[in-house]
């Protein structure tokens, strides 16, 4: 059983005058093996969010718990096993280009992620095993990331993530550096990883359309808060928030 | 939306109104630190130079009695803060003591040689301005997108020899075919106007040479940009197209550059002064450095290190002025 | 990494890096050789022969103490240039420590020191070693080391901002995020990543330390006597530059070679390290496909804005012709949508049309005719004219297609200044009526103003109010709202609409989302690998594409109204490299219902209906109504 729980998340910029608020008193959870959609659009606060989660981004106020447990608090450092569980939530970037280490095997950075697997959780897995996971080649654990492309690099950045066996994989537009024949791909390929490993995912898009594929239930972020949070179907049938009927209307599909 | 607070639009004013008086405060407040912090710097080195640094100029053959007299002139037994402070004031009341081996007043010195150095240095700037910024956008938009690559690699070459060549080894090169074997111009020395011919050519070839390569880059890599392509779609005429929309857009780094240029002109001067044996204060710095004049070099430090500064300076706030965007960006 | 392993191997064989690699060899070759082999005769006093000019004995002479110049600077070589490496690798490891303190430091301490070594930065290195020889003193270790030390901040700051930048990339923090200990990201992500500037800015600065210790030699800070360097040879001889100006001018040249050596070896190793050298000689033969013909002559050509015939762009340096025989018509009123994957040639095609394909990048095309005038057959002035009135284009980025240094109102008005000759005053009043039209709030104070104060949307209404100063037959929208968010998208897509409904002007739209160009085109073309393989009509995309590729792509996009428990439908490889194009349809190697046939011959595009073409052997036969039987004569 892993549940992710924000309470009360509050991240800030600045300070004085020029401080901006980009995540406001936020309360989020992420079920155990379930997929919570994160939709917004740019400046909502969603990647903030996800980067606070992860301790990317400081935390002014609330705390992140795994399971009840607090890993992540303002102002406070945690204890060194309090953070090694930290690492039990991990996170796939939006850019494949920057994501991995340019001097890197693919190998090798998915041996990082093993050896974190191991280290916290004695997990054992394999390069060979993982690449199979993401259904990449093999062969593909002596190349470099240049030699791969933008949907491949995202595969072993899912990869590396998924070595460390993580309860949660906070997944932050993955897909929108990709081309749209690419997209559906990795997509799929995320719900087929959710369903064989078992992992939460937070899925963070701006594309209403890719969110309600994937995810069990939907939350809409606007200016810091999350204006409407519910079943997936429900938020995207019946909205009750008017800025998620604006988002609604506003997701460009296929005139029929 | 990852990024920190983006500078909201809105507070963009023009006009000495709004982030302007914030700014120069600011960019006040940062020189007069950077020169308090210089000052002590040349107070200290004086202090680091191992052994007296009385008998180190003297020699190990002056008198004890003549050194110990010289320290109590100079004051070197009274507390360190005390000489501190005294520095300080002597600098701010241009009263900086006495040569320990001409016996003149520092100030006097330093008053006779600086118009010297920085004539020299201004007009070398002039020049290298003058000739580089056209030259590097000419070049950078013969040489845009690739074309041209018989220009590129001249322009390459040329300047690139030109700003490896050292100032005084163009000086002696300038010396050896236009004064020993033509005999057009003047060895050395500061005399009429033809004098300044060589010196300047000297100081301001390589800072030229590297101010006209930044700038080809630069008009290079704005000519790439959409917003050229958008004026480009709109059919204006070339002299729009590249005075309107490119040519303030590398300003900055234009300007930036010019300033390390200038600063490394000013710099030149020590060696190129040195080879036309120019009465100015590059010249005098080598001499009074070699017989550890240590007034004097104090003197000379604060000179060139504020110099430095001021240049820093009076580029930050030529660039707010040409681009006002970069004014929000410092408040 | 084949690429770019023979990318660096190719920079040794331009001019540049073989010149290079000589020097190199012949100066290093000189420091070692020249003191075995001409020691006693650039040190042996010969009193009979001072101060000799050149001659067969001395080549170029002899010093006041009769001593051979030419021996003298050949064995000079070595004291100088190994002075310089020394300098360099002293200034290197105290520059590259203190530029790592920073991230050691608290933060206080450590934004003190990046403010002192961006500070000692300004100062010229030469200045500061003069002033530091104060403390150190003369001599060629003092010069060493106070050049060293002034040259250290350069690294310093090298150094730490290059490893702030590797630190704060998405790699450093998805290690973070595996709790891999700071030793090791230290060693393993960020060293290995600046190792790179590192080495080649050291091998620059071996060339300017060596300029650098000859100046301090020649001011008498540097080597001192009976021990010489350059710097101290021309010191030397530049009093007698008079009699035997060889005196001089040998070290001058040693100098200036010796530099120039190692800072060409700086800019060779800057390209090997970004693998960029431009490979040339090597371009490949173009791939010519077959050209798709024309469909059919269709409509009245009155109201045919732009006619395209096999229109191709090719890129002779790369030997790539990304569009290959493009052909198709917009009407007035009419919005066309082009859709495709990056690489498609979408955006080129419309470049093509706009003449801005980016040098050297060569148009060609039988037919090209924009408001019933052949473009080609123009001359510059009037065709810049009609290209200026005729036509509009707003391209993808607004936030880096308006130039941020000139204010929005003279960036619209100077279109009518310019081809419309409109006063100043009367230009200006119109470009403010244009952000008014495309619904830019208090107009007249926006114009004033520079883009930087404007957000995404309002740019991009700019850019559409810009389109409009000279009324236009037609505007190609290339991706002009890929970069905004969902609902700014809206709004901008309706004032298009708008804008072709109430000027009656022609639209192209160009986008990789099928489903935005579905909102707006009434007839879409579909590109791949440079072509247009489907031409249909709005209303048949999600049902009656003939195309597989047009099929795929519909079914690949998840839609707010599709069923959850499926999973997305996917293309499996991808689009082919334009240098390697197939033989036979670019889709085959794709394609479920591809067969030997496919990859063999390239398929025409051929009408299949009114409005519709397709270039495919096998489409479904339910498509478009009756088929025309010309798609079955090419197959051989």
């Amino acid at each position: 059983m892993s549940v992710l729980e924000l309470r009360d998340v509050v991240v800030r910029f600045g300070s004085g005058a020029h401080a901006t608020t980009a995540v406001d008193h936020v309360d989020l959870v992420v079920d155990d093996r379930s997929v919570v959609g994160l939709v917004g659009e740019s400046g909502s606060g969603k990647s903030t969010l996800a980067r606070a989660v992860v301790g990317l981004a400081p935390l002014r106020s609330g705390e992140v718990l795994l399971d009840g447990q607090v890993i992540r608090s303002a102002g406070k450092r945690q204890d060194r096993a309090v953070r090694d569980r930290g690492a039990l939530i991990q996170m796939v970037f939006q850019d494949p280009y920057s994501s991995l280490d340019p001097r890197m095997t693919v190998g090798d950075s998915i041996a990082e992620g093993i050896a974190a697997g191991r280290r916290l959780r004695d997990a054992r897995r394999t390069v060979g095993g993982l690449l199979d996971l993401v259904r990449l080649n093999p062969d593909h654990e002596h190349l470099l990331p240049r030699q791969l492309s933008g949907g491949q690099r995202q595969r072993v950045a899912l990869a590396r993530a998924l070595a460390a066996d993580p309860e949660v994989l906070i997944a932050d537009e993955i897909t929108s550096a990709l081309d749209v024949s690419v997209q559906g791909a990795v997509l799929n390929l995320l719900r087929d990883i959710k369903d064989e490993t078992g992992v939460s995912v937070l899925f963070i898009s701006h594309n209403l359309a890719v969110v309600r594929y994937l995810a069990d239930h939907i939350a809409v972020m606007a200016g810091g808060s999350v204006v409407e949070f519910g079943d997936a179907v429900q938020v995207t049938e019946q909205p009750r928030n008017p800025y998620t009927r604006t988002l609604i209307a506003a997701v460009p599909t296929l005139l029929r | 939306m990852t990024a920190g607070p983006a500078p909201r639009g809105d507070r963009i004013r023009s006009g000495l109104r709004g982030p302007w008086p914030v700014f120069l405060g600011r960019q006040l407040g940062r020189f007069a630190a950077s020169m308090v912090v210089l000052a002590t710097a040349a107070f200290g080195m004086v202090h680091a130079i191992p052994g007296d640094p009385v008998r180190n100029a003297l020699g190990l053959n002056a008198q004890p009695a003549v050194v110990a007299a010289t320290r109590r002139t100079l004051g070197l037994d009274d507390p360190l803060w005390t000489q501190y402070a005294r520095f300080l004031r002597g600098l701010v009341t241009w009263d900086m003591g006495d040569s320990l081996i001409s016996h003149v007043p520092v100030a006097q010195v330093m008053t006779r040689l600086i118009p010297a150095t920085v004539g020299l240095a201004a007009a070398a700037f002039v020049l290298a301005v003058v000739v580089a910024i056209p030259l590097g956008l000419l070049a950078g938009i013969a040489t845009r997108d690739g074309r041209s690559r018989g220009t590129h690699v001249a322009f390459t070459s040329v300047t690139g020899v030109f700003s490896v060549v050292p100032d005084f080894v163009l000086g002696v090169g300038l010396v050896f075919v236009f004064s020993v074997t033509f005999k057009v111009l003047p060895v050395a020395g500061q005399s009429g106007p033809e004098s300044y011919v060589l010196p300047v050519i000297a100081l301001a070839a390589g800072p030229a040479a590297l101010l006209a390569r930044v700038v080809r880059v630069e008009a290079q890599r704005v000519l790439a940009e959409d917003y050229l392509r958008t004026a480009r779609s709109k059919r204006l005429p070339a002299r729009l197209v590249y005075l309107r929309h490119a040519l303030p857009n590398l300003l900055t780094a234009a300007l930036t550059i010019s300033g390390l240029a200038l600063s490394s002109l000013l710099a030149g001067t020590v060696l190129v002064e040195s080879v036309f044996a120019w009465p100015g204060v590059g010249n005098q710095l080598v001499r009074s450095v070699l017989s550890k004049d240590f007034p004097v070099v104090e003197a000379m430090a604060v000179f060139f290190g504020g110099s430095v500064l001021l240049i820093n300076l009076a580029v930050d706030v030529l660039i707010a002025v040409v681009d006002p965007r970069s004014v929000i960006k410092e408040t | 990494m084949r690429r770019s392993t023979s990318g660096r191997a190719a920079v040794l064989r331009t001019p540049l890096g073989i010149s290079t690699l000589v020097l190199l060899v012949a100066v290093v070759g000189v420091a070692v050789v020249a003191p075995l082999v001409l020691g006693s005769r650039a040190e042996t006093i010969d009193v009979a022969a001072m101060d000799q000019g050149m001659s067969a004995q001395h080549l170029f002479g002899t010093d006041p103490l009769g001593r051979d110049l030419l021996a003298r600077t050949l064995v000079a070589t070595r004291l100088s240039v190994v002075l310089a490496v020394i300098t360099t690798v002293v200034a290197a490891v105290v520059g590259v420590l203190a530029g790592a303190l920073p991230f050691v430091l608290g933060r206080r301490l450590g934004r003190l020191l990046v403010a002192t070594i961006n500070l000692s930065v300004a100062f010229p290195s030469l200045l500061l070693a003069l002033f530091l020889a104060m403390i150190f003193g003369v001599g060629a270790q003092g010069a060493v080391l106070t050049l060293a030390l002034a040259m250290a901040p350069g690294f310093a700051r090298l150094t730490h901002s290059t490893a702030a930048a590797v630190a704060g990339s998405d790699y450093i923090a998805a290690a973070r995020l595996l709790r891999v200990g700071r030793a090791r990201i230290v060693l393993r992500h960020i060293l290995p990543n600046i190792a790179e500037p590192l080495v080649v800015n050291a091998t620059t600065t071996v060339g300017t330390a060596l300029l650098s210790l000859s100046g301090l030699s020649y001011l008498g800070f540097g080597v001192q006597a009976p021990d010489y360097d350059w710097g101290r040879l021309l010191s030397d001889g530049l009093g007698s530059i008079y009699t035997t100006p060889a005196a001089g001018l040998l070290p001058c040249a040693a100098i200036v070679v010796a530099g120039l050596t190692f800072i060409l070896a700086g800019e060779v190793a800057t390209q090997v390290v970004s693998g960029r050298s431009r490979r040339r000689g090597t371009a490949r033969r173009v791939v010519t496909a077959p050209v798709a013909p024309v469909a059919e002559d269709t409509g009245p050509a009155g109201d045919v804005v732009l006619r395209v015939e096999d229109l191709t762009v090719t890129f002779p340096d790369r030997g790539t012709r990304p569009v290959r025989g493009v052909s198709f018509e917009v009407r007035a009123g009419e919005v066309v949508g082009v859709v495709g994957e990056s690489g498609s040639g979408k955006s080129l095609t419309a470049a093509a049309v706009g003449a801005l394909v980016p040098h050297p990048g060569v148009v060609e095309a039988t037919r090209l005719d924009l408001a019933g005038r052949d473009v080609r057959r123009l001359g510059r002035a009037e065709r810049d004219r009609v290209l200026g009135t005729s036509l509009a284009t707003v391209f993808q980025d607004p936030m880096s297609a308006l130039n941020p240094a000139v204010r929005v109102g003279l960036q619209l008005a100077e279109v009518s200044r310019v081809h419309q000759g409109l006063s100043r005053r009367a230009a200006a009043a119109r470009a403010v009526d244009r952000l008014a039209a495309v619904d830019i709030p208090s107009p007249e104070r926006r114009a004033r103003e520079y883009p930087g104060t404007f957000s995404g949307g309002m740019r991009q209404r700019a850019m559409i109010g810009m389109s409009l100063m000279a009324e236009p037959s037609l505007i190609i929208a290339d991706e002009p709202t890929t970069a905004l968010d969902v609902t700014v998208q809206q709004g901008v897509l309706a004032l298009l609409r708008d804008v072709v409904r109430q000027r009656n002007a022609a639209l192209l739209f160009i986008s990789h989302d099928i489903a935005v160009v579905s909102r707006i085109a009434s007839r879409v073309l579909v590109m791949y690998a440079g072509q247009i393989i489907e031409e249909l009509p709005v209303s048949a995309l999600v049902d009656d594409a003939a195309h597989p590729y047009t099929r795929a792509l519909v079914a690949s996009i998840p839609d707010m109204g599709m069923d959850r428990r499926l999973p997305l439908a996917t293309i499996d490889g991808r689009p082919p490299e334009p240098d390697r194009l197939p033989v036979g349809c670019s889709f085959a190697p794709r394609c479920p219902l591809a067969d030997v046939g496919c990859a063999e011959q390239a398929p025409p595009l051929v009408a299949i209906g009114e409005n519709r073409r397709v270039a495919c052997w096998k489409p479904p036969s339910d498509v478009g109504g009756p088929r025309s039987t010309a798609g079955e004569g090419g197959r051989g």
